[in-house]
């Protein structure tokens, strides 16, 4: 395909990347909601390359996204302490989360409510970046 | 919607919508989509226009200001 350099076209291909990608979600989904009716576990599992390929693409929008909404919601930024205490909240509540989960090992339990937390935490302060100054 | 007078001023100028079109850089189709108004250019394609044209932006461009004032009430 020849290099587009029409603005006009551009913007068409930027519209058909979002139809396709909607498309293809909506068959990924409608796969994955026909297999866990067959085994939901062994479809809502990272060994399933289905359900890894559509979190990854719900994440990634999920993150992309943060710019749109912080735009659109214009709130102050969260402060450094505020954002510790998000932190430690995320922590407790995802590793007795996963105690629940995996009660026979319960380092792992913490290791994964770590990870959750470490997420959030980092889409929060990205979050923070195109937010405002509190005078 | 954008108003304007591309094509008053291109005729003015003897330029064909081909010649226009490639040397603003876009195709053939866009500069006839702006013509009749069903396309919204950017403002840097707009002031390549004016260029070409040898005028300023507005005289080639403008909004309807019933239609805007419309539009604002709606905000």
């Amino acid at each position: 395909m020849k290099k587009v350099n029409d603005e006009r076209l551009k913007g068409q291909l930027v519209k058909n990347f979002k139809i396709s990608f909607i498309i293809e979600n909506l068959f990924v989904l409608l796969v994955l909601v026909y297999e866990s009716f067959k085994n939901i576990w062994k479809t809502l599992n990272l060994h399933n390359p289905l359900w890894v390929s559509f979190m990854i693409g719900v994440i990634s929008l999920s993150i992309l996204s943060q710019k749109v909404t912080t735009a659109i919601e214009d709130k102050p930024k969260i402060s450094r302490k505020r954002l510790a205490f998000y932190f430690v909240l995320e922590f407790l509540i995802f590793s007795s989360l996963f105690i629940l989960v995996i009660p026979s090992s319960i380092w792992a339990a913490f290791v994964c409510g770590g990870t959750v937390a470490l997420v959030i935490s980092s889409i929060l302060i990205y979050n923070n970046h195109y937010r405002y100054y509190q005078k | 919607m954008l108003k304007n007078k591309v094509k008053v001023f291109r005729i003015k100028n003897g330029l064909s919508q081909k010649e226009l079109s490639f040397s603003v850089g876009v195709t053939r189709q866009t500069m006839s989509l702006i013509e009749k108004g069903e396309y919204n250019p950017t403002i840097n394609l707009c002031l390549r226009i004016c260029y070409r044209l040898h005028k300023t932006l507005n005289e080639v461009f403008w909004l309807d200001e019933e239609e805007f004032k419309h539009e604002e009430s709606q905000r």
